[in-house]
C-alpha cells in the first residue's frame, strides 16, 4: 500500500516538474516572439510620425510653389504692360524692328545663344518643342525677358497635320508642359513648316482650317519674312548673308527672322548679325500682342 | 475506486496539456501573422517615405529655382521701368 502511494506521488511530482519546465520554456518562446514585434511596432510608430512630418513639409513647399506662380503671373502682366509702352515708343522712333525667332529648341546651343542675346540686351522669341530640358529653359526664357512661343510637341508632320484633333492635341500637350513649369500660358504659335508648308498636302485644306481655328482658341500665329536658311544647311557665313542681306535691302518696319537654336551655325553667326543690325539702326524686339502678324500665303 | 480516480485525473491532465499546446501554437501562429503584417507595413511605409523624401527634395529645388527666376524677372521689370522713365524725360 505504502509503495503504491509513493509511486503515485513520484509520478505526480515528475509530472509537475515537467509541466513547470514546459511552461517556463513556452513562456520564454513567447517572450522571444513578442519582443521583436514590439520593437517593430515602435519603429512603425516612429516612421508614421516621420511620414506625417513629410506630408506637412510637402504641403508647405507646394503652397510656396503656388504663391511663386501667382507672383510670376503678376510679373508677366507688368512686363507686358511695360513692353507695350516701349514698343510703341520704338515704333514712333524709327519703325524698324527685327524679331529674331528661334524654332525647334531648346538644345545644347540654347545657353550660348541666350548669353549672346544677353550681351547685347536683345530679346528674342523661342518657338519650342518638347525637347529635353524644356522645363528648365522655359523658365529661363521668361526670366530673361524673351517670348516663349509654341511650335509643336513632336514636330512630326505626318501626325500633327493628319487631323485638326491631332494638331491641337500636340499643341495642347506642349502648352500644358510650358504652363506647368512656368505658370505662363503662351498664345504665340508658329506652324511647323510655316503656314505656307506643303508637307501637309496629304491632308487637303488642313492649313486653311488650322490657321482659322487657332484664332478661335485664343492663339496668334507668326510666320517670317526673312529666312536665314539655317534649316536648309547654310553655314554661318551664309546665314549671316541671308539675314543682313535681306535687312540691307528692306524697307519693312517689321522683320521676323526664321532661325533655329538647334543649329551650331546659327549660334556662330548670331553675334555678328546682332552687331551689324544694330549698326544699321535696327531695334530688336520679342513678339508680343502688339507685334505685326506676318502670315505666309496658305498653300493648303 | 482510487485507481479509477487516478486514471481520470491523469487523463484530465493529459487532455489539458494537449489543449494548452494547441492553444499555445495558435497563439504563436497569430504572432507570426502579426509579425508578417507588421513587416509588410514597415516595408510599405519605408517605400512611401523614400518617395516622399524625393518629392520634397525636388520641390525644394524647383522652389529655389523659381525664387531665382522671380528675382531675375523683378530685375528685368525694373530695367523696363527705367527705360520707360527715360522715354518720359
Amino acid at each position: 500500500m505504502k509503495n503504491k502511494h509513493i509511486t503515485i506521488i513520484l509520478i505526480l511530482t515528475i509530472f509537475l516538474i515537467t509541466l513547470t519546465i514546459t511552461i517556463f520554456n513556452l513562456n520564454k518562446i513567447y517572450i522571444n516572439k513578442i519582443k521583436p514585434i514590439n520593437i517593430k511596432i515602435n519603429t512603425y510608430s516612429k516612421l508614421k510620425e516621420k511620414n506625417k512630418e513629410l506630408n506637412e513639409k510637402i504641403l508647405k513647399e507646394n503652397n510656396k510653389y503656388n504663391e511663386n506662380k501667382k507672383t510670376l503671373a503678376k510679373y508677366l502682366i507688368e512686363r507686358e504692360k511695360l513692353e507695350k509702352i516701349i514698343y510703341e515708343k520704338n515704333d514712333k522712333a524709327d519703325g524698324k524692328i527685327i524679331y529674331l525667332t528661334f524654332d525647334d529648341g531648346p538644345s545644347i546651343y540654347t545657353d550660348e545663344i541666350l548669353n549672346i542675346l544677353d550681351k547685347y540686351d536683345v530679346k528674342a522669341t523661342f518657338f519650342v518643342t518638347c525637347s529635353d530640358n524644356l522645363d528648365y529653359y522655359a523658365k529661363k526664357y521668361i526670366e530673361k525677358g524673351h517670348t516663349l512661343g509654341l511650335h509643336s510637341c513632336t514636330h512630326k508632320y505626318g501626325q500633327i497635320y493628319s487631323s485638326e484633333e491631332n494638331y491641337f492635341n500636340d499643341l495642347n500637350m506642349l502648352s500644358n508642359i510650358v504652363e506647368n513649369s512656368t505658370g505662363y500660358k503662351s498664345k504665340y504659335v508658329r506652324f511647323p513648316g510655316g503656314s505656307s508648308n506643303t508637307v501637309s498636302r496629304f491632308n487637303r485644306g488642313i492649313m486653311t482650317t488650322l490657321s482659322k481655328k487657332l484664332y478661335e482658341y485664343g492663339y496668334k500665329y507668326y510666320d517670317w519674312n526673312i529666312d536665314s536658311n539655317d534649316a536648309g544647311g547654310a553655314d554661318s557665313n551664309q546665314i549671316y548673308s541671308n539675314v543682313i542681306g535681306a535687312l540691307e535691302y528692306s524697307n519693312r518696319d517689321t522683320s521676323i527672322v526664321l532661325m533655329h537654336d538647334t543649329k551650331v551655325e546659327t549660334k556662330n553667326a548670331l553675334e555678328k548679325i546682332i552687331i551689324d543690325a544694330l549698326n544699321m539702326g535696327y531695334t530688336f524686339g520679342n513678339i508680343n500682342d502688339y507685334t505685326k502678324e506676318i502670315h505666309h500665303y496658305i498653300n493648303n | 475506486m482510487k485507481k479509477k480516480f487516478l486514471v481520470v485525473v491523469i487523463l484530465i491532465l493529459i487532455i489539458s496539456s494537449i489543449i494548452f499546446i494547441i492553444l499555445f501554437n495558435k497563439k504563436l501562429n497569430d504572432i507570426k501573422l502579426l509579425s508578417n503584417s507588421i513587416d509588410n507595413d514597415l516595408i510599405n511605409i519605408k517605400k512611401e517615405i523614400v518617395k516622399k523624401e524625393e518629392v520634397l527634395k525636388n520641390i525644394k529645388i524647383v522652389n529655389k529655382n523659381q525664387k531665382n527666376s522671380l528675382s531675375n524677372m523683378k530685375n528685368y521689370i525694373n530695367s523696363l521701368n527705367e527705360k520707360v522713365k527715360n522715354y518720359e524725360k
